[in-house]
């Protein structure tokens, strides 16, 4: 039998570690006209998760696409993470996925397309368990490989989540560990064991579907994902956007195993840098910050978990409920402060 | 004594910053090796590690290797703060900061205002002890950009583990934050910590 096809020899940097840095992305979406309907509920001034779209009393549409080049070497894993991640927009805007469309990029003549039928039964594995229908899609013959969804949500139009809606007083809940983006670096360097890197790539798996219906079921008006510009560069856009001002308790923020290790031997990925030159100005570290923790808030994730928003009173049953929906790692780690002007987005104890 | 030579080209983040983190744990204090990057990124994710961690360092190049001189500080690594614990009340001993709220110094012709402001610069190296940090804003914000004077003396004093923080906002509103090639844009908070924690601030 022929040795299956290692998909990671394709790529330098995978998944959300591959985006355009932040700057970069601000400055060139500047001064493109943008057509304003009072439908459009959501558009891109806000940097949220996703494009909401009121189409009646009843009924929003939420729309969001998302791809990127491999992050693991095994296709139908690679499919599911990616879908996962793609669906994820929609479970932080509040909404309940109903349809995706695949987006490939694919080299047929350089990789056998069999890897492909792999990555599309993976991401089809995703899209059937969040309930949503896989209607088509478009292909493109390119290399490196990339694969993402088009995907289609609908949300009521009074319980849609955004991420500029903190109010001074609350509490935020992160409901994954982080940590991806280092463990992925770490273990292209042969420093992660299979366990912990299995461990890393199964939490990428996981959809915030579950943690979508949590949200809903408890009232939280404020949430996002935590994808590619790393958990501080959400935090910034959610502080800025809600006009707050969001403190963190670094030592409290779930992390997933091995990944301080790694941040320790020096092993910090180039996207790191990126996110931290990007929340630079925005974020204040204090003093006695540990530098590996530091780092590790602004590791590129794919496929992160939900942060939301809570009144402190609702802190320990959200919590519980995040955690027995299947996100075991689910923790407070800082809580929204009213804005005054000398103090930054975000400050980081 | 033959140097330490550590050859990261030909490889890509994070690994030559893996190598430097190995060998600043291996290095005695006080003594120096050369790191060796052949790639933009690299050099500057190093030089980024560094300076946060107050390491000092001294990069030159030649052709596409950036050679990088580490000198392994002499206490640990993740206790760069030591001293603020250790500062009698009062804080006279804290080391002091420079203020640049303008791009001249003093007020009288732009001109002289422009060569005395870049004199007050290029002698700050020259001059022991060494300050803390340098602060910029308001106009005081463009002499940290590609086209500064005083660009060569600022990294040279950066590279010598003195932190150089440039107003956020004031870079925004002269929209040169593009162009801020030393330090590390920052805000009023860390700003007025940094000011409020000095031995004493000078304002030239």
């Amino acid at each position: 039998m022929k040795a299956p096809f290692d998909l990671l020899q394709t790529v330098e940097q995978g998944g959300c570690s591959a985006k355009l840095p932040a700057q970069l992305l601000d400055t060139l979406v500047k001064g493109i006209p943008v057509l304003n309907r009072k439908e459009l509920l959501v558009g891109s001034d806000t940097h949220d998760d996703a494009a909401v779209w009121k189409v009646d009393a009843d009924t929003a549409i939420i729309s969001t696409t998302d791809f990127f080049p491999p992050l693991c070497s095994d296709p139908f894993e690679f499919g599911q993470i990616a879908a996962a991640n793609a669906l994820s927009d929609v479970f932080a805007m509040g909404g309940t996925a109903i349809m995706a469309l695949n987006l490939v990029m694919f080299p047929s003549s350089k990789i056998d397309i069999a890897v492909l039928k792999e990555i599309l039964l993976g991401g089809a594995d995703k899209v059937a368990e969040a309930g949503a229908a896989l209607a088509g899609g478009h292909t493109i013959d390119d290399y490196p490989p990339k694969y993402g969804l088009a995907v289609t949500g609908t949300v009521h139009p009074d319980r849609i989540i955004t991420n500029r809606r903190a109010l001074p007083g609350e509490v935020l809940v992160l409901a994954k560990p982080i940590g991806t983006g280092t463990i992925i670096a770490g273990q292209r360097i042969g420093k992660v064991s299979a366990a912990h890197y299995q461990a890393a790539l199964d939490g990428m798996k996981v959809l915030n579907g579950k943690g979508a219906e949590v949200m809903q079921a408890h009232g939280i008006r404020c949430a996002t994902d935590i994808t590619g510009f790393g958990l501080l560069g959400h935090i910034c856009e959610m502080a800025v956007g809600s006009a707050v001002t969001i403190r963190i308790a670094g030592t409290a923020v779930p992390l997933l195993e091995r990944a301080y290790d790694l941040t320790d031997m020096g092993c910090i990925p180039g996207a790191s840098f990126r996110n931290l030159r990007y929340v630079d100005s925005l974020v204040h570290f204090s003093r006695g910050l540990d530098y590996n923790l530091k780092m590790l808030l602004v590791d590129a994730q794919t496929s992160g978990g939900l942060l939301l928003c809570c009144p402190p009173e609702q802190v320990g049953a959200i919590t519980c409920a995040l955690q027995s929906a299947g996100y075991p790692a689910s923790a407070a780690i800082g809580r929204v402060e009213q804005k005054t002007p000398q103090f930054p987005a975000v400050i980081v104890e | 004594m033959k140097r330490i030579v550590i050859d990261a080209r030909g490889t890509v983040c994070p690994k030559p910053l893996i190598l430097t983190r190995k060998q600043l744990q291996e290095t005695p204090p006080a003594e120096t090796f050369v790191l060796l990057v052949d790639n933009d990124t690299s050099k500057e994710n190093v030089e980024r590690f560094l300076s946060d961690n107050r390491i000092m360092f001294q990069t030159s190049r030649q052709g596409d290797t950036s050679s990088i001189l580490i000198t392994k500080p002499l206490e640990e690594l993740d206790h760069p703060e030591a001293e603020d614990f250790c500062r009698p009340a009062g804080g006279l001993s804290g080391r002091h900061v420079y203020c640049f709220t303008g791009d001249q110094m003093g007020s009288g012709p732009a001109e002289l205002g422009q060569i005395l402001i870049q004199a007050c610069i290029n002698t700050i190296r020259e001059v022991e002890p060494r300050p803390a940090a340098l602060v910029f804003y308001n106009s005081g914000v463009r002499l940290t950009t590609d086209d500064s004077p005083v660009l060569q003396a600022l990294q040279a004093l950066e590279k010598s583990g003195v932190s150089i923080l440039v107003c956020g906002t004031c870079a925004n509103f002269f929209q040169i934050k593009e162009q801020v090639s030393v330090g590390s844009i920052s805000n009023m908070y860390t700003i007025l910590e940094t000011l409020s924690r000095a031995g004493h601030v000078i304002s030239p």
